[in-house]
Formats: C-alpha cells, structure tokens, sequence
C-alpha cells in the first residue's frame, strides 16, 4: 500500500483516524482510544487520541499521519514536507522512525525542499524540474551546490541562501505594532513592531502563532473580543474585521496557501491582478475595462516575470513559481505599504524563488515595510535586516540580521 | 492532440439541437412562427426566475425563496391596487418589501453565516406565510380596475414579439451588462470561484453577497409582474409548487455549477430553452401534464449522465462539501 | 471567614465539570435539544392535553414516520450527498405498498417485503448514479424527484379509485397502522429499534466509520482503500428503504394515495436533518441528532396547528425559529472549542499552612546544606530524564528516559550503558517483583512489565471507569510511581485524570484531587482504582508492616497511608502534612526508615495563588500558558522519614551545581543513588553509616538462594 500525505479525516477523532482502513468490524470505542494513546505514545508523539483532527495544529496532525503510515505498515511511504512542523528534536525522532522503516523494508519517498534533509537522510536523490525528471543518483554523488544546480540548470548556490548579509537596512518609520494581541488558542499577548524600510523576518516552527498574528493585522482573522489587544498602524489604533479596510489602509497579505485563498483558479492571470487593482481603487472603475486588464496584467506579468502560455492562460494551469507570482502581484498592484509574506517560496521551483526574493528585497530597497514569514531558516537568514522568533503564539526573541545564528534563533525558536 | 472535450453547456446545447431538429422534422405545427413565440412565451417567466438564479449561484450561493419574492410582492401590488391605492404607491411598497426581503436574505448568508440553502429555504416560509396570512384576503389575488394598462407588461406585443419574450431579453440583457462588463459582477464570478481569496484580496465580500441576493429578489418580483401581468391575476399558491426545481434545472441543465464562479446568462437561455422546447413539443404530441414530466426528467437525467461520461469528476480534485 | 467560604464554595461547587461537559462530543448538539426543549414547554403550556398519552402517540406515529425519513436523510448527508427524491420516493411506496394490498391482494408479510424492495430499488437509481456514475448528488436527486413523482401521478390517475374502493380489513395491517405495545405506538416501536441500531452502526461499526470518513474527506477515504463508490451507493439505497418503512406505516394508517402525498416532505425532512445539527457537505452528525432534529420540527408544525393558526402565522413560526435556531448554532459550533479552552482549566481552593522553615541557620530537620555537592555523576549527557532509578540483584542500574527507552549501566562502574527496552512514552516510576521482572509505569501509557530478557509486555492501560465522572477515566493518562506487595498486588498512583502527560502542570495550577491510586492484581490480571481524589499522587512505597502503602501527594504536600489489608483495611491515614516542598517518590531505607524526594520547593506566592481561584482563574483565561504561574521544580532535597513521619536527615545540593533537582533516590549497597525529571545525569552519593550489603530486591523478596 502507498501512503500519501492528507490522508485524515477532519471530522474524525485522532484514534479512528488512525486505525481508519484497518478498523475491525465492531470497534470498542474506549478500546481504540487507548490503543491509539499507547500507539502514538510509543512513538513518542504527544497526541490525545480522544481529539478531533480538525482542531489539532499542523505539527500535531502531522504526527497523526506519520504513526498512521506506520501502523498501517505500508511497503511504500510518501512524506512530502514532513519536517516544516517539527522541532529539531521531532525531526530527530522522525529521523530515526525514518532510517528504523527502512530497516524493515519499507521504501520511503522523502519530498523535501529543505537540501540538508534530503542529503543526511536520503540514499537516492532525484531532481525534478518544471515537472521534469532531471537527474537520479547516489546521495552520495551529490552536495549541496550539484543539487541546487540540478534544480536550477545554472550555477546558484551562491545567489541562493548565498553569502551572509553584510550590512542590515536601518529602520524606517515604525509602520506597525502590535500589542499584547490575543486569539486562544493560537496567539497569546503576542507584541511586536515593523518598521518601513527594511525586511522583518518572522521565524518560528509552523503552529508558534506566527500566520495568525498576522492574518489578524490584515483583518483576515479576528482578535479575541475580550482583551484581545491592540494593533497600531502608524501608531493609530486600528481594528479591522474583515480584509477589505486593511487592504485599503495599505496592508497587503500573501497567503501562505494560494491554493486556497491565493488565486480565482477559472479568471486568467489579468483578471487576477486586475481584481487586486479593483478592490484596492474601486473608484471610477465601476465598469470593467478590459483594455486595461489587459495592461495591468501585462506589465505586472513583465515585471514578474510570469511564465504562461498565452495571455488567456488560467492561473491554475501555472506552475507553483508562477502562480505565486500572480498572488504577490495581485497584492503589490494596490500599492502596500506594509507587505506580508507568508511562507512566499513554499511549493516554489528554485529559480523563481532567487526572482521572488530579489523582488522582496527590491520592495524593502523602495522604502515598503516587509514581513516574511517563513519556517525555513536559511531563507530566514538571507532576508532579513531583522529577525523575530515566535514560539508558543507570541514573539520571544528578536536579532539583528548581523548578530543572529542559525544555533541561535532555533534555540530561542523552541526554548 | 488535444481531446476534444464538451462541457455541459455545449452537451446541453447539442441535446437542445437535436431536439428541436427532430420535433422540426417529425411534428406538424412545431416549427411554425407562432408556435416559436408560444413556446419562448412559456417558458420567459421561468427564464427571467432563472437569470436571477443564476446570479446567486455563481456567487456560490443557492436561492430557495425565489417564489416568494415571485409571489408576494407582486400580490402586494394587485392587493394594495384592489384596496384602492395607486398604482405607483403599490409598487414602490413592493419593491421596499423586495429590498428588505433580499436584504434579510444577504445578512443571514452574509453576515450571520448561515448556509444559503437553509437561509432562503426559510426566509421563503417567512414570506410567503406573511403573504397568507397578513397581506392576502384570498389565495388568488384578482387584477383590479386601478390596474388598468400594467397588464401590457406580459400582455400583447411589441413589434410583432410578446411581451413577456420581450422582458426575458431585457433581462437577459440588463443581468449579462451586470455581470460581465461591471466591477460588481466581476467581484460576484471572483466570490463564487475562491470566496476566500476573495475575502484576502480586499473584495468586499460580504456587502457584495448581500446585494447578489437583493437583485435576485428584485428579478424574482419582476418576473412575479410579468407573470401577474400575463394572467391578469396573483395565485399566490405557486409558492407550493414545485417551480423552484424547475428554476435550479434551467440554471445548472445550463452548464452553472453549483460550485460557483462559471457560467453567465448563455447558459440560462440555453438551459430554458431545452426545457421550453421539450414542453412545447410534448404539449403538441398532447402528453398529459405527468407524462411530460416523466419525459423531461427521462431527458435532463440522459444529459446530466452523458456529461458525467464526457467529464468525469476523479477523487483527487472533488470538492469537499460540494454537493 | 471569606477563606472559610471561598474553601466552602470549591468544595461544593463543581467548577471542573463545566469544561468535561462541554468537551464531550455530544454537546455539539445543545442548541438543539435546548430548543426542543422550549418548544416542548412553551406547547405542553398553551396547549390543553399536550402532554397526554393519546396526544403523545399521535405525535410518536408521526414522529416515527418522519424519523425514518430522517434517518435516511441523515445518512446521505452524513456521507456527503443529499438525498432530495425522498418525497417522491415516500409517494411511490406508499403507493406500491396499497397497491399490493388492496389490487392484487397480496399478504401482508409479502407487502411489506416489496415494499422494501421498491424503496431500495428507487434509492439504488440514485445510488448508482450518485455513487457509481458520480454525478452530483443535487441535481441528480432532483432529477429523480421529478421522475418519481410524474411516475406516481400517471399511476395514481390509473389505480386511485380501485385502491379508494378497497377496504381491507387485516389484523396484521391494522396492527402496523395503528396498533401499539403498552401504549408506544408500533411505528414508535420500530423506529427506537432502528434508532439504537443506527447509533451503534455510525459510531462503532466498520461501514459507519466509513461512511463518516467519506463525507469527512472523500480523498483521504479513498487513499485509505475505502470501497468509497460503493458505500455512497449504499448509503441512498438505504435512504430508499428507509422512506419506505415510512411509507409503509403511513399507508397501514391511512390507506389512502392522494395527489399530494410527500409533495414537499423533502423540505420538511431536510429541515429538520440541518436543524438537528447534520451539515450541508458531510462528515458530521448522529442518530441523536436526526431525531432532535424531527422532534422540533414536528413539535413546531403540529403545535401550531393544533393552536388553530393561520397557515400563514405557521409557517412564519416555523422559519423564525429555525432561523434564529441555526444562527446561535452557528456561533455555538464555531466557538465550542474556544469555550472549552477557557474554561477547561478550573482552579480550586487549596489552602496550606506556612511550611517549616529550610534556611540555615532556623535549624529543623530541613535545614539546608551541601551534602550532595559532591555526588558522583553516572552518564553525564548520556541520558534525558531520568526521573526514577533502580537496581537489580547484580547491582546493575536502570533508569527510564525521555525517548521511552529503559536505559541499563553495567557494574560495577557504570560507565557502560545499553538501551535495556524501549517502550515509548515517559518512563517514571520503577519496581522489580519476585522474578525479577521490572515493571514501569510510563507516562501516557500505563504498566509495563520487562523481563529479564529485555521483552517488554503490556501490564495493564485500562481501569474501571467511574460512574460519576464526566471524563471517560478509564485510560490510563500519567501513571507515575509504584510498588508490589507480597501477594503480587501492583499499586500505582495516577497523577491526573484531567490531562495528558504532557500537561501535568497545569494540573498542580489547578490543585484539585484529580489523581488516584489504582491496583493492579498481577494474578488475575484485573485492574480497579483503589482511592480516587487525590492532589497528584505520586510516590508509592509499601510500608514495612506489609500491610499498608505510603504514598505521596505531590501538590497535597504531604504523605498519606493506605492499609490494603489487616484490620484497618481501606482506611487512610495522614503520616506527614504540611511539607516545605512537593514530595515525590518514596523508597525503604536500610535502616527501616523511609527515603523521599522533594521535587522542588514550595514559594510564597504560589501558596497564596492557590488560596485564591479566582485569580488563577483570570490567569489560565488571559496569561498565555508559559507565563502561568507554576510549581517550582528547580532545586529540592532528599530526606529520610520514619514510619511516625518524622523527618530524620535531609540532603541538599546548595549550589545547584551536581544535583539539585531530585525525584527520586534508591539506597543500595551503602550508596543512594539520584534521579531527577529534568536532568541528564544520574547522581550516586556515598551513605556514613548505612547498611553496605543493603540491596532492596533482597530486602522486599528475600535474598535468593
């Protein structure tokens, strides 16, 4: 049996998730609950079996699904991005839970984008481009720098997560604060500022409450009614409960997860960005021109460099780089002043994540306030003027790009 | 090669062709001038409920209440004409009572959340039992004399062409500028494809949703005029039929998925036209009323299964929820 | 005197059980039941004979008929489809149903039997498409409403007069129409029968689960080798079936086929199926829920009709309230977990005396010092967590650690170590029995037995659930320390049955007896709790006399006796109160007495933040978690006790350098050796004047020959 990821069933508890296709005929609930506590546990994972899978956060799920592919004894394992919510210390136990499946015969498909996993724990690496198979080996044949070639077809690893910043922008005008902000569970008395002018990176394991502190600025979540905190915008208070009055007080939001609130998936990559324009400058444009979708998407496509066939070409046709092109177009189209990102290369090929990140740093050069959100560290690293660490629904630790380590920010990031 | 691949609309639109082809060949009195006028006058006031159907479904919504709003405010107007008001008096106080019914609609879907299939299914309740119960003296509301002249709304012709076919094409018309060339109908299509992305982009999302459902209440009280027009009174008991699934039929027969964001008005014109034309051509073949319905649901269910075949939904991209 | 009342007002008012109610599932069903049981009141008030018996049976009849229906409706929705053809699909059997019986004069059993059939067979059309062809399940149903229904209009126009004209007159018949046991209407009868089979079905049997998971996420029941086509088509047949056990009661009790029949009942039942708490798009809902569900809407139409309102006035009744029911639903589904998150933790009086001076210089047994400065350290940064420690016969050391290994030191240096047994979980508390078997109890899991060989075996992971508790508390969740008796009884304290390993904090912020001992008979095998509401039991030691065990309180500071046999069997008994730390494991001396650790250290302010729930209260609902104040586990001591609970001797590490945090000490062979939670050593202090033969298996089980 091959075993993919997102393979849960929300509605379900995590002891039937489990035992789900292998469930007998009559289930004692009690009994399968504590089955499931003794399974998960001797594993090591902390995770109620009584719980709806809806409600666990993304690490915990994830753990839920790498002890139901265990307990199902699959021959053939397919973990894709199993690690971006583990702590150093889970990734360990996965690490070993991993290397111990292979010793019982199980193949394994490891799909990571982080190289150093894929190089400590892989025996065979194969590189895809663009949908393409490029190149299968011996890990052993590979380092960093021929992988990232492979991907790529040129020479990056420099420009790529390259050399350490040598200098850091100084702070603008403080654009945003946050304070004490709170929504149980997920964000506890969270405070923090951004400044315009420079790039502000959010670190933090996936779960630390970093998404949703700052889905809240942007008004796509709400803040706990009571004592829910403040949020400045250019030290004016300001509460916004749905997204539209962010958008229009110069905040924009690149979701983390296009696929479900990025892009209109049937509208072609004009209209996408035309409808950013429209809700940003709704004035005067009560009747749509198509003349200047067109010229809209035209020039923000150029300046993207959005690689589609055909100007009518669907946005869901993209591939992964380009289709997050036109969501961070869409957003850069009503002129932000204060610029999320949040995970902006997740699911992205290598080379339009060296285009998006030049982007980034040409936003923050033009004297916008920039947030990247993001829970791989060397992206992190080569940013940021200045790091935040979020653990646990609030922000704990903040570095300067010159004075942080890798060592660090993970250890403020789990401590 | 590419496969060649039909969507709904263009099965639906084959299956539209060949029956109209057949009937053309096979039954006397069918393809005739007149009989082509009958069967779009048939069928207009179901069209027009159709178009605003078609609004709210792109919208990724469903309007159950449509015949209340068909219903009521119309029988507000002849009542109130009855009871000696004016005649512009009347229809404004409908077209209030449409407004603030659409307006109701909007805010439960909107802003309390709640799904739209049960929110219209009870809102329809709520109007049509205050139409029974406060505003109607009898279950048929009767054309008055103060309503003298209104009835060329769905009576008579002009330039050659019915009335009520004339209203259609407006509304064809005034529904397919709205939602095509208009920055409302462009939120609507965006709404109904990623209500989510939607929401992130800074589209008003929830002011937008209430508006869909305030005209679709509005074009359900102007089909309801043309109707009353046509017949020259209110039976206001059409809310116990069974119309409204005729209604759904026309809009997703005609290609508008349920799931939202596809479609526009060609496709209602489409999906009532198949529907006019198999009702035409059975009445000339003088099916009784049942067996008419046995054979247009025979044929919906043949094109729906057809489109299944040439289309097939796989496990990987179904939508959850999408019924 | 407002202590006096505060401590009153804990004691009686039971702040813990809001949050168990509200986390058990079935609560996502309060709003419904609470407007059904308005509704009840507000009719049973204005309506004369509401309550009576006929007028219950009446509604019962109908409340049946449509309950199938609902059932029905239930499931397709539940499965993620919807299931409009049930109207028609009522006419259609309905219509078959007198058509066999008063036409071709079937008998009954046969009736009822094709009844059935015809039911399954129309939903099986849509089965077949919905499931197999995979159309969408709205449209197609509607579709097959129309078919169904013009297929009953052609057969009515054809048949109604001979079945108006027949009048049958068959026991059997008039039993399922009209006939009742003890006065529950036969309808009723069946439908209670189909309802708990139902119940068992969705929540325990294979297919349930997997019609749950289709609607939850058809994708993930498909990667999980769910036949998924197949149970969807199986789900409308039963739907089919279902509205024909309707039909059939409706036609065995009013014989009639009119034009009208089930025209709108779709409506009705689909209503009443979301008003019951069943959502649009699948994945959730109950046979509770459908029934409630049925229950309002029924209530409603029927009340009302029965009040002589217009139809108008009905219906406006009837939308209102399920309007204004479905919006606090709404709210209520969305915010049930927030709610639980805030009002889970519930923090009780808990009131203790100043604790007895530690400083030097106050003198007392507790005086601080530096003893355990000097201890050896066994396996510096080679083991997590050890939190207790023991040695077997040939003096070699276990201790558990945090990665659910049993780690093993070799004498006679332990500086070899081998990974004994992995279990999982956290290991904390450790004995060995007669054989040589040493049983743990790990954190999260239960008792664990290895043998000499390293196989680890399960002991026990279940006791008896307690009838009173809310919480289902028969899985083990932190099982912490234990001993053997003589007779092979295993006690071993439960720190909490309120929450999971990982969140035993909280539990010591709460302070509430949430804890427990529980015995496990390794003879039989059976598992009961033995004392239950205890303040975080955790060490547990048998006493000398054989007959009794000492345990600790951890968060109760103090040390309590519970006999187990001999003339003051059952009773508990406190030895020490009011320690100056929280106590944890408890081990026998070689000179008879008593070694306990002290876990960490009591403070000022938590003493008096547990005098005032309130304010812990307001701090678990605003303070995020890292920020509550909790027990202190950072430094304690070793002291020595004596059976009258006297303190003897205590061991400090003042500088907190060796080993300042201490859960537990085992004397052997005139050293003691240290085990803390939160360290990644082993500590070994050299005894003045103890036993140097000393070993605790040969102590407790007698030296073997």
């Amino acid at each position: 049996m091959v075993f993919q990821e997102n393979s849960l069933v929300p509605t379900m508890t995590v002891a039937q998730n489990l035992f789900l296709g292998q469930e007998k005929f009559y289930n004692r609930l009690r009994g399968i609950y504590i089955a499931a506590q003794q399974f998960l546990q001797s594993l090591n994972f902390d995770v109620t079996p009584t719980a709806t899978v809806s409600g666990l956060g993304a690490a915990k799920k994830q753990m839920v699904e790498i002890a139901r592919a265990v307990l199902h004894k699959a021959k053939v394992i397919i973990f894709d991005e199993p690690t971006a919510s583990l702590t150093p210390e889970e990734k360990k136990y996965f690490f070993d839970l991993v290397r111990d499946l292979k010793k019982r015969g199980v193949s394994i498909v490891f799909i990571s984008h982080a190289l150093e996993e894929a190089l400590l724990l892989a025996d065979r690496i194969t590189v895809l481009r663009d949908g393409k198979h490029v190149i299968t080996d011996d890990a052993a044949k590979f380092d960093r720098a021929a992988i990232v070639q492979a991907m790529v077809g040129r020479d990056l690893s420099n420009t790529l997560y390259g050399a350490r910043k040598a200098s850091v922008r100084p702070a603008g005008a403080r654009v945003l604060t946050v304070q004490n902000l709170k929504m149980a569970p997920m964000v506890k008395n969270n405070s923090l500022s951004v400044f315009a002018g420079q790039i502000t990176g959010v670190f933090g394991l996936v779960g630390a409450g970093r998404t949703e502190t700052f889905k809240i600025v942007s008004g796509v979540l709400k803040r706990d009614f009571f004592h829910g905190g403040e949020i400045l915008l250019h030290d004016k208070p300001v509460r916004y409960r749905v997204p539209a009055p962010a958008v229009k007080a110069g905040i924009a939001y690149v979701t983390e997860d296009r696929k479900v609130e990025g892009f209109f998936e049937t509208a072609s990559i004009a209209r996408n960005i035309y409808l950013g324009l429209l809700s940003k400058f709704p004035g005067g444009r009560m009747m749509l021109s198509r003349r200047e979708t067109n010229s809209v998407g035209k020039s923000w496509s150029q300046r993207l460099k959005v690689r589609a066939i055909g100007d009518e070409a669907k946005v869901v046709e993209l591939s992964g780089g380009n289709q997050q092109k036109v969501v961070i177009a869409k957003s850069l189209v009503q002129e932000p002043e204060l610029i999320i990102f949040d995970e902006p290369t997740r699911g992205v090929d290598v080379g339009a994540i060296v285009e998006i990140h030049e982007l980034i740093n040409q936003l923050a050069d033009e004297g916008k306030a920039v947030v990247v959100i993001s829970s791989y560290l060397p992206e992190i690293m080569a940013l940021s003027d200045r790091i935040l660490v979020s653990r646990q629904g609030k922000v704990v630790e903040e570095f300067s790009a010159l004075e942080a380590t890798e060592e660090k920010i993970m250890y403020a990031a789990i401590h | 090669m590419k496969r060649l691949r039909f969507n709904q609309q263009e099965i639906v639109f084959a299956v539209f062709a060949v029956l109209f082809l057949a009937f053309s060949i096979f039954l006397r009195g069918f393809l005739t001038p007149e009989n082509m006028l009958t069967l779009l006058q048939n069928v207009a006031v179901l069209g027009i409920l159709g178009l605003a159907m078609a609004i709210v479904v792109i919208g990724r919504g469903i309007d159950i209440s449509l015949i209340a709003a068909l219903a009521v405010p119309p029988g507000l107007v002849l009542q109130m004409v009855q009871n000696g008001h004016s005649l512009p008096a009347s229809l404004l106080t409908a077209a209030l009572l449409t407004i603030a019914f659409g307006l109701v609609n909007g805010w439960l879907i909107a802003y309390a959340e709640v799904p739209s299939l049960f929110a219209t299914l009870a809102t329809g309740l709520l109007l049509a039992g205050l139409g029974q119960a406060a505003l109607f003296q009898l279950d048929v509301v009767q054309w008055s004399d103060g309503m003298k002249g209104f009835e060329r709304l769905g009576q008579g012709t002009i330039l050659g062409i019915p009335t009520s076919i004339v209203m259609f094409a407006i509304a064809c018309v005034v529904v397919a500028f709205l939602l095509r060339q208009t920055r409302w109908g462009a939120y609507i299509y965006a709404i109904g494809d990623n209500p989510y992305a939607a929401r992130v982009t800074g589209i008003p999302s929830r002011p937008i949703i209430v508006l869909q459902y305030v005209v679709a209440a509005l074009i359900g009280c102007f089909a309801g005029l043309v109707m009353a027009a046509s017949v020259n009174s209110m039976p206001t008991r059409v809310f116990n039929s069974t119309l409204i699934y005729d209604v759904i039929l026309v809009v997703v027969l005609g290609g508008i998925g349920l799931s939202g964001g596809r479609g526009g008005v060609l496709n209602v014109i489409i999906g009532t036209l198949l529907i006019g034309t198999m009702l035409n051509g059975m009445t000339i073949m003088d099916i009784s009323y049942a067996g008419q319905n046995l054979v247009k649901g025979v044929v919906l269910l043949l094109a729906v299964i057809t489109d299944s075949f040439l289309n097939p939904r796989n496990e990987e991209t179904a939508q959850q929820g999408d019924i | 005197m407002r202590d006096t009342l505060t401590s009153l007002r804990y004691r009686y008012w039971p702040d813990h059980l809001l949050g168990e109610i509200l986390s058990k599932r079935w609560t996502e069903t309060a709003i419904p039941v609470i407007l059904l049981l308005i509704v009840g009141f507000a009719l049973s008030r204005s309506i004369d004979h509401f309550l009576s018996p006929s007028s219950l049976a009446d509604t019962a009849r109908q409340a049946g008929e449509i309950g199938f229906i609902g059932l029905g409706m239930a499931l397709v929705v539940i499965v993620g489809g919807i299931d409009l053809s049930v109207g028609s699909i009522f006419a259609l059997t309905d219509f078959c149903a007198l058509y066999l019986l008063d036409v071709l004069n079937w008998p009954v059993p046969a009736v009822v039997v094709a009844t059935l059939a015809c039911g399954a067979l129309l939903g099986a059309v849509n089965g077949v498409l919905i499931g197999y062809l995979r159309l969408r399940a709205f449209i197609t149903t509607l579709i097959t409403l129309i078919i169904y229904r013009s297929a009953f209009d052609l057969l009515i126009q054809r048949y109604s007069n001979s079945i108006a004209a027949a009048f049958p007159d068959i026991p059997s018949w008039n039993f399922i129409g009209g006939g009742d046991v003890f006065g529950i209407p036969s309808v009723a009868l069946v439908y209670i029968a189909i309802a708990i089979f139902g119940h068992i079905f969705m929540t325990r049997l294979r297919p349930g689960w997997h019609i749950t998971a289709i609607g939850g996420s058809r994708r993930s029941a498909y990667n999980s080798g769910i036949p998924v086509r197949r149970t969807i088509a199986l789900c409308y047949v039963a739907s089919g079936a279902l509205t024909s056990i309707a039909a059939l009661f409706f036609a065995a009790r009013l014989g009639t086929v009119g034009g009208d029949i089930g025209v709108g009942l779709e409506v009705i039942v689909l209503t009443a199926t979301v008003l019951g708490g069943i959502t649009l798009g699948g994945g959730k809902g109950s046979v509770a829920k459908s029934l409630v569900g049925v229950l309002i809407v029924l209530l409603i139409t029927n009340g009302l009709t029965t009040l002589n309102a217009r139809g108008g006035i009905n219906r406006m009744a009837l939308a209102g309230i399920l309007l204004v029911a479905a919006m606090v639903d709404i709210r209520w589904q969305k915010n049930r977990t927030r709610i639980i998150s805030k009002v889970y933790v519930a923090p009780t009086y808990h009131a203790l005396p100043p604790p007895p001076a530690t400083e030097i210089g106050q003198g007392g047994p507790f005086e601080q010092n530096d003893k355990l400065r000097d201890v050896e350290l066994i396996g510096l940064g080679r083991i997590e967590a050890p939190e207790d420690v023991i040695l077997d016969r040939n003096n070699n050391l276990y201790a558990g650690s945090r990665h659910g290994d049993i780690m093993r030191f070799f004498a006679p240096d332990y500086q070899r170590m081998e990974v004994f047994a992995h279990i999982g979980g956290q290991p904390l508390g450790m004995a060995f029995d007669r054989q040589d078997n040493l049983y743990v109890c790990i954190g999260g899991m239960g008792l664990y037995r290895i043998k000499p060989d390293g196989t680890v075996e399960k002991a026990t992971d279940e006791t008896n659930r307690s009838m009173h508790s809310v919480n289902d508390d028969s899985r083990l969740r932190l099982a912490d320390d234990l001993d053997i008796t003589d007779d092979g009884l295993i006690f071993f304290s439960e720190a909490t049955v309120r929450y999971e390993m990982d969140e035993w904090p909280i539990d010591g912020l709460e302070a509430r007896g949430n804890g427990r001992i529980i015995c496990y008979d390794t003879k039989t095998g059976a598992t009961h709790t033995a004392l239950r509401g205890l303040k975080f039991p955790n060490g547990i030691c048998v006493a000398s006399d054989g007959q009794s065990i000492l345990f600790a309180e951890t968060f109760g500071c103090s040390i309590k006796r519970l006999w187990f046999a001999g003339p003051k069997k059952g009773q508990v008994e406190v030895v020490m109160d009011n320690l100056p730390g929280y106590p944890d494991n408890i081990n026998l001396a070689s000179d008879g007495n008593y070694w306990l650790a002290l876990v960490g250290m009591r403070s000022p302010s938590l003493d008096l933040a547990w005098k005032m729930p309130g304010f812990r209260r307001r701090m678990a609902k605003r303070v995020p978690v890292d920020e509550w104040l909790f027990p202190n586990i950072n430094t304690g001591c070793v002291v020595k006790f004596n059976e009258q609970g006297k303190i003897l001797e205590s061991f400090w590490d003042l500088r907190g350098e060796n080993h300042p945090m201490i859960t537990s000490m085992r004397e052997h062979r005139g050293y003691l050796y240290l085990g803390g939670i939160m360290n990644n050593r082993i500590g070994r202090y050299k005894l003045d004047n103890a036993d140097p033969n000393f070993v605790q298996y040969d102590k407790r089980w007698g030296k073997a020959s």
